[in-house]
């Protein structure tokens, strides 16, 4: 139990809900990890930050501070008998702040551009995009530290936790998809700074491990579709990032499958399952609100695989027929909606 | 106090984020060249002084370059500190006036690209952005309460970082038939409270010079 009354609402794989873990391991701050199940927001998190309803919050005295750098100037000014973590002087501190929003706005999208991106061309594209970034990181490496160990010289700082939090899964990326992003050769300086980062003891207790990452990274998009598919409203705000889980999706069941049939190979398996029950509702969700869900075009191999699932012995007889569970869903909804609403 | 004569402000008048600068300076006395930027003739300056992203607009105080309009706030409210703070003394109130500055920036992408749409939509298009900008107006003058600013008794860093972006209303009332007022009466009350601050009024382009700006902008991008 914390001494102060501070909780930090997260997640482990969060690189965001890193940021503010880190801050607090340097101030030497106790405090209540409370980890939100994933595709669910709790009553808490909903209430602390009903503007984005997004994790890290930081709760301290029953007040919220949402937005992960923010939340760490906050830990800075709050707990300011600790080591500094923002620089002191003005003009450092702008150049702080100044990459660190470059790191936000431009390059992690970008890193997040590698998984998303279809075909050889566009893979490449976006992976030098990466590398442009790292190079320019670099730079703005060598002008910060000063030839010492970390952004924030002989101690990690604001910088240090504004790119470092991504690490992990810039590893898992270079892994997925076979790639080199930080290179010794083309970005020796930043190569170093994250090795010594990811070995500092602020950071070693929360940075998770490569092979964990990686797992919760391949089935990511599973468990947001299913998610999705607990809440109709979700799928009529955006059915958009839908579509591209589906094809990130389809990516993974290439792998798993391997030619085969099914998630699980020549028979239906645990993902085949999971993912295949909710057949029936992407193509009534599908129909009612105009959007083509599974579509050949997109996603050949998942749409041939709904067909062959949907035909299997042990699927034919418990698959409600489409046109039933859509005439259900149009009475079912309404009254649904409405109850949610009173 | 600490010198202002190296102070220059790379800016572009219709620019919102500019006007922030503007504003801050103003209230705290500083001296500072002005020079205006043609954002489809960027000076080499411009282009040396914010490499990366090649925008304004950029504050360039004793040879260094800050960029990035928020950043650019903080800095100035930090060298200049003890005239007009911008920035409660408080942590936990400095982290709320971050969030709602960081807000406005957020929601302006959506503004812009509503804002596009509410001066140059049609129909369905336009009244659903209509819906989109007045609520995160809502948003705001929920925030804003009852207070006199969203700094309290003083403009603070909150009002500095919105004020600018009322100076579009007209243009897009005009362009979109609706009246902001209507729909937030509050926050244009407050807005006209803002503008009975010499440093805020003169900062400031006059709204009918931004709706000229906007139809010119306008037949340029063969939207007229």
């Amino acid at each position: 139990m914390a001494e102060n009354d501070l909780k930090l609402l997260g997640a482990w794989p969060s690189p965001y809900v890193m940021r503010p873990r880190i801050a607090l391991n340097i101030k030497s701050v106790g405090y209540d990890f409370l980890e939100e199940q994933f595709g669910t927001k709790s009553d808490l998190l909903l209430k602390s930050n009903p503007i984005y309803k997004k994790i890290p919050v930081l709760i301290h005295d029953g007040k919220p501070i949402c937005e992960s750098l923010i939340i760490v100037e906050y830990i800075d000014e709050n707990w300011n008998s600790g080591p500094s973590i923002l620089p002191s002087d003005p003009y450092d501190r702008a150049i702080a702040r100044f990459w660190a929003t470059y790191i936000d706005d431009k390059w992690f999208p970008a890193l997040r551009g590698i998984a998303a991106a279809q075909g050889e061309d566009a893979k490449k594209a976006a992976t030098e995009s990466v590398i442009e970034g790292l190079v320019l990181l670099e730079d703005a490496f060598k002008n910060c530290s000063k030839g010492e160990k970390f952004f924030g010289r002989d101690k990690i700082g604001y910088l240090d936790i504004a790119l470092g939090c991504f690490l992990g899964w810039t590893r898992v990326t270079e892994k997925l998809n076979n790639l080199k992003l930080l290179d010794e050769s083309k970005t020796p300086g930043l190569y170093k700074w994250a090795e010594d980062f990811c070995a500092d003891s602020a950071v070693k207790d929360v940075m998770p491990e490569t092979d964990k990452l990686a797992v919760a990274a391949k089935w990511f998009p599973l468990r947001r579709v299913l998610a999705v598919a607990q809440g109709d409203d979700a799928i009529k705000a955006a059915p958009e990032p839908v579509v591209e889980d589906l094809v990130l999706l389809e990516d993974a069941f290439k792998n798993c499958s391997k030619a085969k049939k099914f998630f699980g190979g020549d028979k239906i398996g645990y993902v085949d399952i999971a993912l295949g029950c909710f057949l029936g509702w992407m193509r009534v969700t599908g129909k009612m609100h105009n959007v083509k869900l599974l579509d050949e075009a997109k996603i050949p191999s998942l749409y041939k695989w709904a067909e062959d699932f949907c035909a299997d012995s042990a699927v034919k007889d418990v698959m409600p027929e489409t046109d039933k569970l859509a005439q259900a869903a149009k009475i079912l909804l309404p009254k649904i909606r409405a109850d949610a609403s009173s | 106090m600490e010198g202002t004569k190296n102070v220059v402000l790379l800016d572009f008048w219709p620019s919102s984020f500019g006007m922030r600068q503007r504003i801050a300076l103003a209230l705290k006395g500083i001296e500072y060249e002005a020079r205006e930027e043609n954002l489809f003739d960027k000076s080499p300056l411009l282009l040396e002084m914010n490499s990366v992203h090649k925008k304004i607009p950029v504050l360039i105080h004793n040879g260094n370059s800050i960029c990035e309009s928020l950043i650019i706030l903080e800095y100035i409210d930090q060298v200049w500190h003890d005239k007009y703070p911008l920035l409660p003394s408080h942590p936990y109130e400095r982290s709320q006036a971050r969030f709602w500055a960081d807000y406005i920036d957020k929601k302006y992408l959506q503004i812009y690209s509503t804002g596009r749409r509410v001066w140059s939509g049609e129909g369905e298009d336009q009244e659903k952005a209509k819906k989109e900008f007045i609520e995160i107006f809502k948003t705001l003058e929920g925030e804003l309460g009852d207070k006199t600013y969203f700094g309290g008794d003083n403009l603070g860093f909150v009002d500095v970082a919105l004020v600018p972006f009322t100076s579009w209303f007209y243009s897009y009332e005009t362009c979109a038939n609706f009246s902001i007022e209507a729909e937030c009466p509050k926050l244009v009350a407050w807005a006209n409270r803002c503008m009975q601050i010499e440093s805020v009024s003169n900062s400031l382009p006059h709204p009918h010079n931004i709706y000229a700006y906007v139809l010119e902008l306008k037949h340029k991008l063969g939207l007229s």
